[in-house]
Order: C-alpha cells, then structure tokens, then sequence
C-alpha cells in the first residue's frame, strides 16, 4: 500500500492546474455566480476552454491515441478531474461526452458514428446530455415509457425526459427509447440531435443551479437507424458497460473540502472555530477524506483491470455522508454567510450537496447493492 | 496510490485469518463469560514472533496483526503490545501490557500485577510494571480490567526517551485499529444472524429496512478501514481522522446490531455482548484520545 503520488502524477496535476490558472479570469467564482456549472458565463467560457484544453491533451489523455488521447491511466483521468472541479469545472458539462458518450463510442460505436462523433468530442467541440429519466422511471429506469417505433427504415419517437442536465446548450442527447417489450430488453439508445424536429425542451428552475435540470419533450421525432449505438432493444448492455466505467462519478469530496477550507478561515477570523465547532468540522473533512480513498480504490482497481466490485457502491455512499456532514457543518455555522451572499465558493457547494444522493440514480439503489453483492443478504421473496 | 498489499503483508492476513478462523469457536461452558480469556493464546502469539512483526512489516504489519486477532472472541492485549512499544522502541516489556493516564480514572484494559502499563503523566510517558497495587476489577466490560489503588507516579519510572506526543498518536493507531476490528467482527455476526432469523416468512436480512442500514454500517466500516491503512502507512499521519471515522463507525454499528439481534443479543448466551461490551469500551478510549475537539485540518 502506498498513498503518495508518483512524480510523474503531481507533474501532470501541476501541469493542469497551471493550465488552468491561466485561463480562468480573476473575477472567476463571482462572473460562474458560485462555480455554477450550468452558468451563462460558465457554458460560454467552456465552449472556448474545452478545445483549448483538447489541444494541449488535457481533455481526453486517458482516451486510446486512435481516439484522439494519449493512453494515459485512469489516475490522471482522475487528478484532472478533481483539478477541475476544484476550479469550478470550466469545463462546464463536458462530463457527458468525454466520459459516458466517447466511451461508449469506442465500444459500441460503428465505424461512421466513430468517425462523425469521436474527433469532435476529442476536439472539445460537443456537448452531450443524456436521456435516460422520465417523470416515472427515476430510480427504476428500466421502466420508462419513451417510446420508438419504426416506420420504413427510420424510427419515430414520442415521449418525455425528465431532470436532464444541460438540455437546453447540449449538442446531442444520449436518448433511452422503448423498442421493444416491458423492462430491460425492450430498450435502444440513439445518439439524437437536439434541433432534430420535434424536440422541445424547457429548464426547470433548481436550487442546484441554472440548466442543471430540464425537461426534454420529445413529439413525434423521426431518427435514422444510423443514430442507434449498439443493438435494437439491447441498451441496457451499454448502460452497464458504461455506469461500471463512470459510476463513482465526480470527485464531490474536493468540492466540500474546498467549502470547509474557506468556512473554517471565515469562522477562524471572527474567532468563532471554538472546541465544539473544530470537533464537527473534523468529523466532517475527516469523512471526505474516507469517500477520497474510497474513490482511489476505484481507480486504482480501475488501473488494475480488476472485476467490478462493490468498492464502487461503497465510495458513493461514502461521498453521501461526508456531503450531509459537510452540509450540516455549514448549515450550523455559515448560514448567515449564506444568505449574506459572502462567499460564492461556500454557497456552490452548499447547493451541489444537496444533489449527491440523488443525482446519478438515488443513493438507496446504491445501498441495495451493497447489501446484495458485499454483504450477500438475501433478496426479499 | 496503490491499495494492494505487498506479497509479505498478503501472506501476514492468509496466515492471521487461518488462525482466527480456528480460534472462532466459544465453549458452551464459557457462553456467558464476561470476557474469554486470552493470555494463552498471546503467549502463543508472542512466542512465534507476532509481536516483532512491525521490525518487518512496519505500522501496517502491526494494524493488519491487531485487525486479525482482535477479530476472535478472545480479550487478547496485542495492540500495546505489538504496535505501541515496538514503534517507541520499548523492548521486552512485561505483558499485558496497558495504557493508563494520570489524568483518568485509575482503571484500563489487561492492567494486571504480572504485566506492565504505560501511562500519561501529560507531558511525559512512564511505565509502572508488575506492580503489586493493581487489583483486578470485575465489570462486564468484555476485557480483563484492572485497578490501580496507589500514588502512580511514584509507582512508575519515567520514560525520557519516549515523546509523549509520539506515544499519544500511537496509542490513538493502536485503539483504531482494535475498534475497526471490532466494529466488523460485530457487523459479520450480524449479517450471518440476519441471514437465517426468519421472521413474517422470511430471513428479516431480506427486508430493504434492515439492508440499508446494514449497507450503511459496512460504508462506515469500510472507511474507518482505509482511513486506518492509510495512517499506518504514512507514518501515523492522519490518525486522527481515522480515529473519528472509527468512532463514529462505532455508534453506528453498536446500536444496529443490537436492533438487528432483538433480544436474543441482550443475552449472555450469545456472543454478541462481548462486541458491545468491547465496542462501548472502544469507543469511551477514541473518545477520550480526541482531546477536547482538536481539529484535523
């Protein structure tokens, strides 16, 4: 066991973050309204940033060279996402097209959609958003009623998304359709342009932030086959290829570091990070500190080519109780700051903890499956 | 960053596991026992060299040697013994050995006439060996206990060698690692339990109720773990934040697997009291080694 970084590692972390530091403007935490990822100046500025990082091989490193990456290991795919976030991701929602669309791609692509997407998503030129809740398949996706039927060779789809992230700039959406019968089997995905005819969407306003939610209604919207990835009716192999790829999601535990950081030195100058305040801020970051390495050894099994296992199930559970401390933490102590407006940094994150048991599918799915595959408890009859 | 133990510390866990798993059993005789006692089987232990295996395998050699053993239902003093003298360069110390302070009540865990104890003087560490003022103590605190009725101080030597913060920090290792074992052992009897106690028709492990907040437990246990490895590793940096995780790992676990045993866990019939006796003893100790909220950052 070793917990220190190589050389090579924090030269790439520094390499990053300088990157960074050179491009973000002074006024950054103020001109994002509190790191918002889904903020006007956020979206504008990552439509710049993004190919700027493509071309100094910052935003898909850890892609195969063929793919337009650079090989490199699932470490510094994440040590440039924590820097990211720790930024306030200017990259703004590059999550869906670099780490779910461009994977599943490579795998389940055919050589023309390879070809038409792959460079572009490389270049940092693409936005993704991904289709797959409806206002009654949250939790139990494999329930949803969007529906694709064909007609002559193409595929007409009818039917409404829910809680869509970054719906309203994306590109291109990763859309969840019904083709066939009831439950996972019955599922396709298509690859579908959000000015295709048809499509509709509206933002629904959230505490989590602008754009961070919208609805997606799709009316009678005509797609061609060559807009399917993977087999008809045969989604959900892709779905579980690429959640086991990406299923710990972002590195929330620096996004609340980041926020007890700056409240503790708030609390520290008015004088006010007495005994009891440091003991809670302590459970607190030390709790962070457990969902970190239970995210590196994620991505050190990653690395290792190891089988799936449970560990993931365990780091985001992990990640949703170091967000409740640190959210309890500030609620306790910061709240006035809060309303006060003071501090952009503290607000963001005090807003994105809201999200971190719900967003990616509802922790509870992720307790179901601890309990069935490590704990191996028996299902109910 | 690598979560993979060395070909030597694999070999450690195979050999530790092999021989907990033998010494799992309780006698019938022994069920209601407060605690089981395990001076033999230290002796054991000690004899084929266990408690030099950090000299080899470092802090984490001696974490993964009290996760191990600590893991049986047998009060076995090897924390003190095998992870805090070693590392202070204590050699061949009488055992058990305990930790007392000046500070607390004159009662800990193994302090018995024929070992010695390492105390807290708050700005230095003594030692008070086989001293004839210790009279064991009966509680059903799942440990042998015992008091010492006298003036410590002039009981004890002073150690000049030994930094009291040093000590301080690795007393902290010791007692997290003790209670991250504990707190597993407590969560794998109740997961067995649960799995075979039918109730409504069915195991009660079965019920999404019992499953979330088991499912909770071994997230807390899991992080209390790593957190635990990687203070070990990185020279006791660190041990605090495990020391807090563990501590709140121990409340957990405490009161769900006493909900999830019902009565049959009230009883001195079923080993589950001796995890609750250790946890609640276990968690008193990190508590007390987090002096006044002292902050981690």
């Amino acid at each position: 066991m070793d917990f220190t970084w190589t050389d090579d590692q924090i030269a790439f972390r520094q390499r990053v973050r300088s990157f960074i530091d050179d491009r973000l403007p002074a006024e950054w935490e103020h001109l994002t309204e509190g790191l918002d990822v889904g903020s006007d100046y956020t979206v504008a500025f990552s439509r710049k940033f993004c190919p700027e990082l493509a071309r100094a091989g910052l935003l898909v490193p850890h892609w195969p060279s063929e793919y337009g990456g650079l090989n490199a290991d699932a470490w510094h795919h994440w040590i440039l996402n924590e820097e990211m976030i720790r930024a306030g991701e200017p990259r703004s929602y590059q999550y869906m097209s670099v780490n779910w669309a461009g994977p599943a791609l490579m795998r389940y692509g055919t050589p023309a959609q390879k070809a038409a997407f792959l460079p572009r998503i490389a270049a940092g030129t693409l936005v993704f958003c991904q289709g797959f809740s409806e206002p009654n398949a949250g939790s139990d996706l494999a329930s949803l009623r969007t529906s694709a039927r064909q007609d002559g060779a193409d595929w007409i789809v009818s039917g409404q998304k829910i809680w869509t992230s970054a719906a309203s700039f994306a590109d291109y959406c990763i859309l969840l359709a019904r083709t066939g019968g009831p439950g996972r089997k019955g599922l396709t995905m298509f690859l579908v342009p959000m000015e295709t005819p048809g499509i509709e969407v509206r933002v629904i306003p959230s505490k989590m932030g602008a754009r961070a939610l919208h609805e997606v209604f799709l009316q009678d919207v005509r797609l061609s086959p060559a807009t399917i990835l993977g087999e008809v009716n045969d989604a959900w192999s892709v779905v579980s290829h690429i959640l086991h790829y990406e299923r710990i999601g972002i590195p929330r535990y620096i996004i609340s570091l980041h926020a007890l950081d700056r409240a503790v030195k708030l609390l520290k100058d008015d004088g006010a990070f007495g005994a009891l305040v440091r003991a809670q801020e302590a459970r607190a970051r030390a709790m962070c500190e457990a969902a970190r390495l239970a995210c590196y050894k994620v991505v050190h099994a990653r690395v290792k080519d190891a089988a799936p296992s449970a560990a993931t199930n365990l780091a985001r559970i992990a990640l949703v109780m170091a967000d409740r401390l640190v959210a309890e933490f500030l609620g306790d102590h910061i709240m006035d700051r809060l309303i006060g407006r003071e501090d952009p940094v503290i607000a963001g994150a005090y807003r994105r903890t809201s999200a971190t048991g719900i967003a990616s599918g509802a922790a509870e799915i992720q307790l179901d499956l601890i309990a069935r595959t490590h704990l191996q408890l028996p299902r109910a009859a | 960053m690598d979560f993979d133990f060395t070909e030597d510390q694999g070999l450690l866990i195979q050999t530790l596991e092999r021989w907990a798993a033998d010494h799992m059993e309780i006698d019938a005789n022994d069920r209601a026992a407060t605690y089981l006692p395990g001076e033999t089987l230290a002796a054991e232990l000690a004899e084929q060299g266990y408690f030099d295996v950090s000299a080899e395998l470092g802090l984490l050699g001696a974490v993964l040697l009290v996760d191990k053993v600590c893991r049986t239902p047998w009060a076995i003093e090897v924390a003190a013994s095998a992870l805090v003298a070693p590392m202070l360069n204590l050699r061949d110390l009488p055992r058990p050995l305990a930790m007392l302070s000046v500070n607390g009540r004159p009662v800990a865990r193994f302090l018995s006439t024929q070992g010695a104890a390492l105390v807290d003087a708050g700005d230095h560490v003594r030692l008070l060996r086989n001293n004839a003022g210790i009279q064991p103590l009966k509680n059903p605190y799942a440990y042998p206990f015992g008091l010492f009725d006298g003036d410590l101080l002039a009981a004890s030597e002073r150690l000049d060698d030994v930094p009291v913060a040093a000590y301080r920090r690795l007393r902290q290792l010791a007692v997290t690692a003790e209670a991250v074992s504990a707190v597993q052992a407590a969560l794998d009897l109740t997961v067995e339990y649960v799995k075979t106690r039918v109730q409504f028709g069915r195991a009660i492990g079965s019920f999404q109720a019992v499953q979330h907040r088991l499912a909770e437990c071994s997230v807390m246990a899991h992080s209390a773990q790593l957190l635990l490895y990687k203070a070990a590793v990185d020279n006791l940096g660190g041990t605090q934040m495990a020391a807090i995780v563990t501590h709140d790992a121990i409340k957990r676990v405490l009161y769900e697997t006493n909900q999830f045993h019902g009565a049959i866990g009230l009883t001195l019939e079923y080993p589950l009291h001796l995890w609750t006796y250790r946890l609640r003893v276990l968690q008193f100790e990190l508590a007390s080694g987090m002096t006044g909220g002292e902050g981690v950052g």
